[in-house]
């Protein structure tokens, strides 16, 4: 019972967290490459 | 140097704080929902220093106009809204089984929070809807200075008004906490605050990048798409 939240909870935070990771190597690459 | 270095030992550190949290003791009363806390409490302190760095680099702008400080500013609150973001979410977690509800209205501590992340999501949206760079990093210095109000009323809304929310654990004068569980705490604090720096210099670097491409698309035209003039023919 308590797992399921626990999972939850720490699922939640790192996937927000790679989430903006993933989006600024996104928007990084894409602006490196507009200037090359 | 840092790109590379700042990444690798958040990674590092995140992973070191993931299992100090998950081999940590459980609580007496909550068990090992306790667990929730660490990343719940150190994403709400890395939230405030966040929005801190936002208003200190506002003030350096609005003193010196320099435009890193408003790349810090920025970067700085965007980071700070994931962190109070994943803040929100932990505590509804952790609320649900513990409290026997996801939020509630009627709590200070919850209510002020979403506050903050709002105001902070309108400062993104200032800047987003202000296309000269100038007025953009005026407007949002003001509302950075002024935004940051909300830190301490978020910190103390425990103290100030006695609602759902539990007081104050950690203390200048005193700590209430089992000496391992401290340990995991202040793990995931670093953890977190390493987190903190590596995206932030990340992020300014990308709003290098960005003022560079806006820079390039808002150059005058050159000379073979400017209008005509009339010659005389003298």
């Amino acid at each position: 019972m308590s797992a399921g939240w626990i999972w939850a909870a720490y699922l939640v935070t790192y996937g927000l967290i790679f989430g903006y990771v993933f989006s600024l190597v996104r928007r990084s690459r894409r602006l490196t490459r507009r200037e090359s | 140097m840092t790109k590379r270095i700042l990444p690798v030992l958040a990674g590092l550190a995140l992973v070191a704080a993931l299992a100090v949290a998950l081999s940590s003791p459980p609580d007496v009363l909550q068990g090992d929902f306790v667990r929730i806390l660490y990343i719940h409490v150190a994403n709400a302190w890395l939230a405030f220093l966040a929005f801190g760095v936002t208003a200190a680099a506002s003030i350096g702008w609005l003193v010196r106009k320099k435009p890193g400080y408003d790349r810090v500013a920025a970067s700085s609150a965007e980071i700070g809204v994931l962190f109070t973001a994943v803040t929100l979410f932990t505590g509804m977690i952790w609320g649900k089984p513990i409290w026997g509800t996801f939020w509630d209205w009627g709590d200070a501590r919850m209510a002020s929070t979403a506050l903050m992340f709002f105001v902070y999501l309108g400062y993104l949206a200032l800047r987003r809807a202000t296309p000269d760079r100038q007025a953009r990093a005026r407007r949002s210095a003001i509302l950075g200075v002024i935004a940051v109000v909300q830190v301490p009323l978020v910190y103390f809304s425990v103290t100030l008004w006695r609602t759902l929310h539990q007081g104050l654990t950690i203390r200048p004068d005193s700590v209430q906490m089992e000496p391992a569980m401290l340990v995991a705490l202040l793990v995931n604090v670093g953890a977190f605050s390493l987190l903190y720096l590596a995206l932030l210099t990340a992020r300014v670097r990308l709003a290098r990048l960005e003022e560079a491409a806006e820079a390039h698309e808002r150059a005058p035209a050159g000379r073979a798409v400017t209008a005509p003039r009339l010659e005389t023919g003298q």
